[in-house]
């Protein structure tokens, strides 16, 4: 079942002699429980591909619907609604907020959508992510994986449709970035939890089901790894 | 480039970026120097300018000495800040044969050395002034009145004094209390000065004494009526000339120009010329000029100066360091990250220090002359707005030099090196605490910019978690957790509210201490706003007022009068009829007329038998339960018109400048304004005393009191600046007393006159033509005037007052436009600063309502911390200076400015709201997107 497809996408920053075509004519589609990695050199287009795809950005050309729904065609605060529903945004900096200790960071979105603490649930995500001794503790006392966890908790707890993690490794070193990949990979698996991650890491990338190649705004090459589901790398 | 040029390069690059936040802090020091400049040049302005007034008014000496001998001359001369001295004499009087105003037969003879015609102010009107002993000018008002005399003409002098025997032996004595001057038969009294002629009556006669001072003199000139001559003065001033010099008289007055800038304490000089003259009557200083010099002899008034400065530039800085600290405040983390990463380079401490000094100085640097030539702007343009403002309250015969002069600007190489050096202080002292702060900050932590969170662990706050209101949730722990990112701005609506009502409140206090002291205000003024014409009586007319009552409440012309009765000191009541504080303040002030504070028993000594007057005012029976209705009464009681009643009066004034103790000086002015005068309970009797003159006897008069009265139930009808007590009745009561007073009341009214207030009703009437044509006929029977010009006229030291008002608030409002730039600035760099939390919020589905209501919550939580403080900072202050008043001036009314207080929470808010919808609503479309790559969120 598709549950991203993305249609002619483009993106040009700036006009004139100083425009840049970070997107040209990009188009894939994402199976429900796929795990894609995006490659790419630096100034490729991968992560403002990703924002796109995100909805934190919107495209020159083309469209993004993610389970049928044309995100940038939404107004601003559906888009909102649609983004904390449907999207988990993991970052290379966490992005997490600085006043709110663990436990707070993670349900935001699921409050922000108006909805009941689950604390069952955020209960089993604290302890999935390992995270049950940190749980009152801000952003700033923990360290740079520790973050990192919590933030793939926050994008995990809503069931979003798509998780899409923006070099989530990149800022950890090599044992706590294989902890986190490893981390997405097992909701990936377990809960068949669509996971679209850009990595600059050959052999992060080669952990998905499917690699696309970016190049200068194209993609260049779109190669199935695995079959859906197949090849769990189990810990 | 050397390192701490990069630092400053650095610096330099970094205000450029952050343009708008370097133009507030700009705007900050600009403001601040401009205020400082206002106080300390506007100051030096308004005070020389007055004593320019001053000087019309009353001449330029600082000091006269009387009766002066040659040792005492020679002493005086001695005193180390007697810049110049001047002799002069008084002759005495001579007849003026060619006078033809019958009140004023003589000449007053003095005698002026050649500086005396400058100081005394003496201007002539025609001829010149007299070059010798035998030439000499006249009042020009002898010329007024008709005098047949004129330039050139000879005049014979033989001077004398003047004395007033008494004649009469059925009474006890004749007193004069406008000169303090008391005649007993058979014994003569010398007159002052500018006593009135009065010729010979039944009780006392006039008699001369020749002084031997006889000579010929030509008059060579007119001179307008110098300030000791007054209207009812019995002799024009005659002014010849004397050198200056001891050597050829015994004795003379020697008048004194002070080195100001000798004198050191400003209160010396009243000791050192009672020790070489042996007593305070024996010099006077003009008080007034040496107040607008601040070294007036008289203590207070110099305090007012010197505290309104201080306050002013105390609260200047306040506001200034804040709004400078805070800019620097809100700036510390993007600033450590930059000084930390040159910090990882080498950069030393002390470098990154000098990086805070040198954009606080630098932007002084700029400041200083715009704020200097901003101030001196506002200056020379209040200045000469107030100009005519002054003219108009200020009523001497010099007013013509206020309309025709310009204001100067008075700017002093000493004031513009306290602007330098107080502001200079100021910004460093604002940017030293962020200086420090950064100095100690490394350069992991900088560039981590984790600096703020200390505690180990933070409480899930499950109260907004359960209710599911993230807005709040994220608002809260804001506000708890990120105490030093918010503090900037509840700093800023704390400072803004603790400086308006600290500033209002001190301009208050010093608005009241101008004008008890200063203001030499009518004991009793009735009150006729609303009123067209004010009809009074006069002593001995009662019959020609009640007829014009009569006429003019027939009148179709008139829709409604209203009646008062005034009487001052009409009789007396017991000394256990007076409260408590009352005889407490009674007795701090005698304390500091004696050398040594008074024991208690001594005190009952000083106060057994005193006759402690009561005065009165009665109104029509309405209006009476109206001001009842305003006051703590029974009403009942004063409805019962069966009994007499009365509300008693509560805030009396005490001051040693009311009360005296034989000979004694006061130690230093003192003032209370009481709440209570008398402890007697409502419904208590009140026994009164009342000296029956035909019955030569004491009667005793019982009323109730039924309420008491004060200033703010009686301010829509009077006011009283009183020390004694005073007891507000109804016309019954009123007439009963009169009664007691004098049982002819229709023939006399010994003491108790009535004011008539008239309201017309437009209709066509000739009554008031008729009442102003009779008033000028017959002189003294009654008086007749429009509402409000009876009223006493101001004089220089309520125009300084008024004055010293509009300063107030002008100053109010230019440092809360600090305080309110502060509270702009403080917003809009959290605003900048929270770019990326924003970006975070928007990235996981919050929406614009959703973040709008983060804000309101967080600013509901900004506003009521910022009330708190202001409350916690600014009561205190309050507290303090409202003490330090009690201490230095006395016990005053001062209330705790409730309506400013709403108005200075109401406008914080407002402004909070707005400049906050305004500051992140222009944030709002920007693009989140590279906000989210950047490595942190602080």
């Amino acid at each position: 079942m598709e549950i991203l497809k993305c249609e002619h996408i483009s993106k040009v920053y700036g006009k004139g002699n100083t425009c840049v075509k970070a997107l040209d004519d990009v188009s894939f589609t994402v199976e429900k429980g796929e795990f894609v990695s995006i490659v790419g050199p630096s100034g490729s287009g991968k992560s403002t591909l990703l924002h796109i795809l995100g909805g934190v950005d919107k495209p020159t050309e083309g469209k993004v619907m993610i389970d049928g729904t044309d995100i940038h065609s939404l107004n601003e605060d559906n888009l909102a609604i649609f983004r904390r529903r449907q999207i988990g945004l993991v970052y290379q900096f966490y992005n997490l907020l600085p006043v709110l200790n663990v436990d707070e960071n993670i349900v935001l979105p699921h409050l922000l959508d108006g909805r009941k603490m689950e604390q069952e649930r955020l209960d089993s995500i604290v302890e999935y992510l390992g995270l049950t001794e940190r749980r009152k503790n801000l952003p700033s006392q923990l360290s740079g994986g520790q973050q990192q966890r919590v933030s793939i908790g926050r994008a995990l707890f809503n069931h979003p449709a798509i998780i899409l993690a923006d070099e989530p490794t990149g800022n950890l070193d090599r044992k706590n970035g294989e902890e986190i990949i490893k981390l997405l990979k097992k909701s990936n698996r377990t809960q068949k939890q669509t996971l679209i991650l850009i990595t600059h890491d050959e052999s992060i990338a080669l952990q998905a089901d499917r690699m696309i190649y970016l190049e200068d705004g194209k993609i260049v090459r779109n190669e199935q790894i695995r079959s859906l589901g197949g090849g769990i790398d189990e810990e | 480039m050397k390192n701490k040029k990069i630092i400053y390069h650095v610096t330099r690059q970094y205000m450029k970026l952050n343009w708008k936040r370097t133009m507030t802090t700009l705007v900050g020091i600009v403001f601040m120097v401009l205020l400082m400049t206002c106080v300390f040049v506007g100051k030096d302005t308004s005070l020389s300018y007055l004593a320019q007034v001053a000087s019309e008014k009353s001449g330029s000496w600082h000091a006269s000495v009387y009766d002066v001998n040659e040792e005492q001359y020679n002493q005086i001369k001695e005193l180390n800040y007697i810049e110049e001295t001047a002799v002069s004499g008084t002759y005495g009087y001579s007849y003026l044969p060619q006078s033809v105003n019958e009140a004023c037969p003589y000449l007053l003879v003095k005698g002026y050395s050649e500086s005396c015609f400058d100081w005394m102010n003496i201007k002539l009107e025609s001829g010149r002034l007299p070059e010798n002993d035998s030439e000499v000018v006249l009042s020009a008002r002898a010329l007024a009145d008709g005098g047949d005399i004129s330039v050139g003409d000879v005049i014979e002098l033989d001077c004398f004094k003047r004395y007033l025997t008494g004649i009469n032996y059925d009474i006890e004595s004749t007193f004069f209390p406008f000169f303090n001057l008391t005649v007993y038969p058979g014994k003569s009294v010398e007159v002052p000065q500018n006593f009135a002629y009065l010729g010979d009556t039944q009780d006392f006669k006039e008699t001369h004494e020749s002084i031997g001072y006889k000579k010929t003199v030509t008059v060579v000139g007119f001179i307008s009526a110098p300030s000791f001559e007054t209207a009812n003065s019995g002799g024009y001033a005659a002014l010849t000339y004397m050198e200056n010099s001891m050597e050829h008289v015994e004795k003379a007055n020697v008048t004194i120009m002070f080195d100001l800038d000798k004198l050191d304490s400003g209160y010396g000089y009243v000791e050192d010329l009672e020790r070489i003259t042996g007593s305070y009557d024996n010099f006077e200083c003009n008080d007034l000029l040496l107040a607008f010099t601040a070294n007036s002899s008289d203590n207070t008034i110099n305090v007012i100066v010197t505290f309104v400065m201080v306050f002013f530039i105390l609260f200047i800085m306040v506001a200034s360091v804040i709004l400078i600290y805070n800019v620097f405040n809100l700036s510390f983390e993007e600033r450590s990250r930059y000084l930390g990463m040159l910090s990882s380079v080498g950069a030393t401490k002390k470098q990154k220090k000098s990086s805070v000094y040198y954009e606080a100085f630098s932007l002084w640097l700029i400041a200083l002359p715009v704020g200097i030539l901003g101030g001196m702007g506002i200056v020379k343009v209040a200045m000469e707005v107030l100009q005519p403002y002054i003219a108009d309250i200020v009523d001497f015969s010099g007013t013509d030099f206020i309309h025709t002069t310009t204001v100067p600007l008075e700017v002093s190489g000493k004031a513009l090196l306290f602007i330098v050096l107080v502001s200079g202080f100021t910004v460093a002292l604002s940017a030293w605490l962020p200086a420090r702060k950064i100095g100690k900050i490394g350069p992991i932590e900088s560039i981590r910019g984790n600096m703020e969170s200390k505690k180990k662990e933070y409480k899930r706050n499950d109260f907004f978690i359960k209710k599911s209101k993230p807005e709040a949730l994220v608002a809260v722990n804001n506000l708890k957790r990120q105490k030093g990112k918010t503090s900037s701005i509840i700093r800023a609506i704390a400072s803004f509210m603790v400086v308006f009502l600290v500033t209002a409140f001190g301009a208050n206090g010093i608005n009241k201490m101008v004008h008890y002291r200063l203001v030499e205000d009518v004991t009793l003024s009735i009150h006729t706003d609303g009123w067209d014409y004010v009809l009074s009586e006069e002593p001995d007319n009662a019959k020609i007022y009640q007829a014009l009552k009569e006429e003019i409440m027939a009148d179709k012309g008139v829709e409604k009068v209203q009646e008062w009765y005034c009487n001052m000191w009409t009789g007396t009541v017991k000394n256990d009829i007076l409260s408590q504080e009352y005889w407490e303040a009674y007795h701090t002030i005698a304390d500091l007329y004696y050398p040594e504070d008074l024991t208690e028993e001594q005190f009952q000594e000083l106060t057994e038998g005193n006759y402690n007057t009561f005065s009165i005012i009665g109104v029509d029976q309405e209006t009476y339960e109206k001001i009842a209705e305003k006051s703590e009464c029974d009403l009942d009681l004063v409805k019962d018109t069966s009994k007499p009643s009365v509300l008693v009066y509560q805030n009396t004034e005490l001051s040693t400048e009311n009360m005296s103790f034989d000979d004694y000086k006061p130690e230093r002015y003192q003032f209370f304004q009481l709440e209570h005068m008398t402890d007697k309970k409502i419904g208590d009797t009140m026994p009164l005393s009342i000296y029956n003159a035909q019955k030569e006897e004491v009667e005793e008069f019982d009323v109730t009191v039924a309420g008491y009265a004060t200033n703010e139930s009686l301010k829509e009808y009077a006011t009283i600046h009183s020390e004694g007590l005073w007891l507000i009745i109804n016309t019954d009561t009123a007439q009963k007393m009169q009664f007691i007073m004098n049982e002819e009341t229709d023939e006399n009214n010994n003491g108790i006159t009535r004011e008539l207030h008239i309201k017309l009703n437009g209709t066509e009437t000739d009554l008031i033509e008729k009442l102003q044509t009779l008033a000028n006929e017959e002189n003294y029977a009654f008086g007749f005037a429009k509402a409000g010009e009876s009223q006493t006229l101001k004089t220089v030291a309520e125009a300084v007052a008024c004055i010293i008002d509009i300063l107030a608030v002008c100053f109010i409002i230019l440092t809360s436009i600090i305080c309110i730039l502060n509270i702009y600035n403080s917003i809009w760099g959290r605003a900048a600063a929270r770019q990326q939390e924003f970006a975070i919020l928007t990235s996981l589905g919050m929406t614009k309502k959703q973040r709008r209501k983060m804000l309101f919550c967080e600013n509901i939580g900004l506003f009521f911390k910022g009330i708190l403080w202001a409350c916690v900072i600014a009561f205190p202050i309050i507290y303090l200076l409202k003490t330090v008043l009690s201490v230095y001036f006395g016990r005053i009314e001062l209330e705790f400015p409730v309506g400013l207080f709403v108005l200075a929470i109401i406008f914080s808010g407002v402004w909070l709201f707005g400049v906050t919808s305004y500051c992140y609503r222009t944030r709002e479309n920007e693009n989140i997107f590279e906000q989210l790559r950047n490595e942190n969120v602080s």
